[in-house]
């Protein structure tokens, strides 16, 4: 690794003279993020819909475990451009293996294989992280669904202090072996490699020292092969024979020998139960959205029920890991989200008084913020299916928070005198 | 040139010239480097988001140089190999014709060595890259080089080992070499296979499993530069240098330098 | 040692001939012939079993001794059919799987361990070369395509798991997190994050696996082997098709015929010792 350091210095340079070089005009900030903003829309808004996502221990040094968590709920309005979460993985989305991931639990339960998820609820997931790789990560959880692929939840930042040299992961493993990740079965590997690899060679170059092409071509077409079957030939093809089937043989024993006691790969399936559904005093439906593309607002009628008893206040509405507050849910966001993804002032309502226990009403909201543009949400427009999916949270008084997911089609507005 | 030059009773200059395919291989690695080295400096400080103005700079700035310089390089080396062709063929000494074989291997190695980048090296980079980043563009860090890199760079050596057989090899500027034409445009028609791959990708094939059936289509083009290096353009150039052999050193009759006029069939049907 | 001088005699080339001939050689072989199959047998081969022979946790018992030598034994096939026919060179499929290996080494260094971070260990290549050698001697002892198929594919595909064993039997040990039981293999295939291959791409293990008895490696290895035989046979075929070598002529009137060049020293100067050098067979 220090070589390799050493190295990625001077390319560094070489390549920044050969960059300067080539394109004048370069701008080298550097910008760190994961590209899950190219991915439409539909995909970010209407499957997985993230809440609660915490990147604990923003700087972890190399060695130390940390941990990504979070919820997700998944959206009823799930598109039909989408495959259902028959098969879904709890992935990380990072920039390499920065981190090793030495567990991940879904609702307590291992994931260490793919398994279904339901469309409608809502789980836990609780990544643990090994510091592997030092420098400042965007890392992601990431929700992956077989034949419809990746779908990247919030990037937080992590960073990893300390030098990869120090770097171990030593596991035990049911036969009291100690392996370590990083090095483990390398060096027999290579060792096998580089055998067989020098017997080929031997081979091959046996017959690369003698005129190889044109003269035995000559020789073949005029007259025959007897002449090119050399008896040596035939000899050292008989050594390398029983040489090749004995070091196979015996390399066969010696490995059974030496691990008598082996699984299979493990391919089941992860069975996860969903979160219980809580009791929700309170209903949300949308029942009319359009989308100011002027103004980069979304805005909602929503007809919501206070079947509780206490008043419940709303406070933010998120979609696709981003966050748009009112001043009473700013006030409730974890200050460790990443700035990026909140609009603080990005929610308002024609009516921002507390929902009276029996009360039914309806209310206009707007969220709107740059963020629609900057995170391009705004291509909803683009989508073949213009509808939008999200979560409304709410408090009650005695501040126990509520969910409601919402989904509605969304219809676009042009101009403002359309408005 | 003084023959016997080096104590050997003959001189290989005469029909061996080593420079230009070491002076082009030279070139092709350096411009390999230069790209390896780019995407490792280049790749996760600005290569991880395609929304971004810097992977546009940088990344993107890549690319336009990729484009351009290959478009450069085509037409330098097309342009110069026509302008320069022999026009007086048919006197042609077999020596000087031995000399162009090897010359011609040359431009086979350069144009080899960049189906190596592509089908090789840049493959399976892209394979370890599309592990590392979210896929969410057509162009990214890995792509970049591979496929707007590599791929122009040995069709252009594809195109060019084929018009320097046309143009100075007597056997190529009379007859059409079926498996040179393969081995020339099935690794050619790996560029266009690319639309296939990223509608592919689009579509159909959100993750990235290597074996499935959407890459195939890169699978058997490649096989057709087997028509070159272990097939019939191979076989083409062992005999017919056994054949110049023959003529240089045996006094063989220089008709067996001209073996077609004598099987052209006069009944043949006209064709396109 | 060798009968390299008796060789050099028939073909009749003067000292400087030969020495031509050798610089052919050397042009030739590294240069075009092996960097053409790195080029492109290591493309066929990530694109048809590529993912199990890239991860650690794909080395299943089911499927990658059998998508392994089937795809492998292709190049080595039609690679053996040019240079046996043409030359008696009996290198073929040694030198498509020394080419491949070449291919592989250097990504796994500069690809997977250098830009994408992942350890050797965990992107180890499997070996196809003992195999290969013994398809190779098979073709020089038996002489013959037919027999090598037969013999020679059985080995290079019954070989190959008992092979590599001693590279990746480690990575079934068993190890339990977090109550669960998982190979080592697996756990590395867990550990090191893979965005663009979440765990359910893996194609292991599936099927219904009623195997009888549980020796699904050796059901997948017999299988392997009658198909890598199967496979051999056609790419022999393919090996023949890749040497087709005619051209074709057009004149003034556009008639095209094909045409072929002519190997003179096969009909020149041999033809009046031909018969005695090769028993009177000529």
């Amino acid at each position: 690794m220090t070589a390799k350091h050493v190295f990625k210095l001077w390319m560094i340079r070489l390549c920044g003279v050969a960059t300067l070089a080539v394109t004048p005009a370069l701008d080298i900030t550097p910008a760190f993020a994961h590209g899950e903003r190219s991915q439409e829309p539909f995909l970010r808004m209407r499957t997985v819909n993230w809440y609660d996502t915490e990147w604990v221990g923003k700087s972890t040094k190399i060695n130390d475990v940390t941990e990504l968590r979070g919820k997700f709920h998944l959206s009823e309005d799930w598109p039909r451009a989408v495959v259902k979460p028959t098969r879904t993985f709890i992935n990380v989305g990072s920039p390499s293996s920065v981190f090793v991931r030495l567990s991940s639990k879904v609702n307590g339960t291992p994931m260490f294989v793919s398994g279904p998820m339901e469309i409608g609820r809502d789980y836990e997931y609780v990544v643990k992280l090994k510091a592997r790789l030092p420098g400042h990560h965007h890392i992601h959880p990431m929700f992956a669904v077989k034949e419809a692929g990746p779908i990247a939840g919030p990037g937080g930042w992590m960073d990893i202090t300390g030098r990869y040299e120090d770097f171990t992961n030593p596991i035990k493993t049911l036969t009291n072996e100690t392996f370590d990740s990083e090095t483990m079965g390398s060096m027999t590997g290579i060792g096998w490699h580089i055998w067989w690899i020098a017997l080929g060679i031997f081979w091959v170059g046996f017959f690369a020292i003698r005129p190889m092409y044109l003269i035995r071509a000559r020789v073949l077409a005029a007259y025959g092969d007897e002449i090119l079957l050399d008896p040596i030939d035939r000899k050292v093809g008989v050594a390398v024979l029983v040489l090749t089937l004995t070091v196979v043989v015996v390399g066969y024993m010696a490995a059974e020998a030496k691990h008598p006691i082996s699984v299979p790969l493990q391919a089941g399936e992860a069975k996860i139960k969903p979160m219980p559904i809580k009791p929700n005093p309170l209903t949300v439906d949308v029942i009319h959205a359009e989308y100011d593309v002027p103004g980069r607002a979304l805005r909602m009628t929503l007809h919501a029920t206070n079947n509780g008893t206490q008043p419940v206040t709303i406070g933010e509405f998120t979609t696709a890991g981003i966050r748009f507050t009112n001043k009473f849910g700013a006030s409730r966001v974890d200050p460790n989200y990443p700035a990026e993804l909140v609009a603080s002032a990005g929610l308002t309502m024609d009516n921002e008084a507390p929902i009276q226990p029996g009360q039914t009403v309806d209310i206009k909201v707007e969220s709107k913020d740059v963020l629609w543009e900057v995170q391009r949400l705004v291509d909803i427009l683009h989508d073949p299916d213009q509808r939008f999916a999200g979560l409304f949270l709410s408090w009650t008084d005695s501040g126990e928070r509520l969910i409601n997911p919402v989904w509605a089609p969304v219809l676009p507005v042009f101009t403002r005198l359309g408005a | 040139m003084a023959a016997d030059s080096s104590g050997r009773g003959y001189d290989i200059s005469q029909w061996y010239d080593s420079k230009p395919v070491k002076l082009g291989w030279l070139g092709m690695l350096g411009i390999g480097v230069f790209w390896v080295l780019y995407q490792r400096t280049f790749g996760y400080s600005h290569g991880l988001d395609s929304m971004t103005p810097e992977f546009d700079s940088v990344w993107m700035g890549l690319w336009r140089f990729n484009i351009l310089a290959n478009a450069v390089f085509f037409a330098v080396s097309i342009g110069w190999i026509w302008v320069t062709r022999d026009r007086n063929l048919t006197n042609l000494d077999p020596k000087l014709e031995l000399k162009r074989y090897f010359y011609w291997m040359g431009w086979l190695v350069c144009y080899i060595w960049g189906v190596y980048y592509a089908g090789s090296y840049t493959l399976e980079q892209d394979a370890a890259w599309h592990q590392v980043i979210i896929r969410d563009t057509s162009f990214t860090a890995s792509h970049i080089v591979a496929f707007y890199g590599t791929f122009p760079l040995y069709i252009t050596c594809g195109v060019s080992s084929y018009l320097y057989a046309q143009t100075r090899l007597p056997l190529y500027s009379q007859a059409t070499s079926f498996p040179l034409v393969a081995a020339v445009v099935g690794p050619m028609f790996i560029l266009p296979n690319v639309g296939l791959n990223e509608w592919g990708h689009a579509f159909w094939f959100v993750d990235e499993l290597f074996a499935a059936p959407l890459h195939w289509g890169f699978v058997t083009l490649g096989w057709c530069g087997l028509f070159g290096a272990a097939g019939g353009v191979a076989a083409q150039i062992v005999s017919r240098m056994s054949n110049l052999a023959d003529v240089i050193w045996n006094n063989a009759p220089k008709a067996i330098l001209d073996p077609f006029p004598s099987q052209v069939n006069p009944n043949a049907k006209a064709g396109y | 040692m060798f009968r390299t001088d008796e060789i050099i005699k028939a073909s009749k080339l003067p000292p400087e001939g030969v020495a031509m001939s050798r610089k052919i050689d050397y042009i030739y072989f590294i240069p075009i012939l092996f960097v053409t199959i790195v080029g492109t047998f290591h493309m066929h081969t990530a694109l048809l079993c590529g993912d199990w022979d890239f991860w650690l946790d794909w080395k299943d018992r089911q499927w990658w001794p059998i998508v392994t030598p089937v795809t492998l034994i292709t190049f080595c096939a039609a690679i053996q059919y040019y240079n046996w026919v043409n030359y008696r060179q009996p290198f073929g499929a040694t030198l498509c799987i020394l080419a491949l290996g070449a291919g592989k080494w250097i990504a796994v260094y500069t690809s997977w361990w250098w830009w994408s971070n992942y350890p050797p260990n965990f992107v180890m290549p499997a070996t196809a070369i003992p195999g290969a050698l013994v398809l190779d001697i098979t073709l020089l002892l038996t002489r013959n395509w037919t027999l090598t198929a037969v013999i020679g594919a059985w080995m290079f595909a019954a070989l190959f798991y008992p092979s590599n064993w001693p590279i990746f039997a480690y990575s079934h040990t068993p190890l339990v997190v977090d109550g669960a039981l998982l190979s080592w293999a697996d756990y590395m295939g867990f550990m090191y994050v893979r965005t663009g291959t979440p765990e359910y791409i893996r194609m292991i293990e599936v099927g219904s696996l009623r195997t009888f008895g549980g020796h699904s490696t050796m059901i997948s290895a017999f299988f392997s082997a009658f198909a890598s035989s199967l496979t051999y046979i056609l790419w022999w075929q393919f090996g023949k098709f890749f040497c087709t070598s005619y051209f074709y002529i057009t004149d003034d009137r556009q008639r095209t015929t094909k045409v072929y060049d002519v190997f003179a020293y096969a009909t020149l100067g041999p033809q009046a010792d031909k018969a005695k050098l090769s028993g009177g067979k000529a």
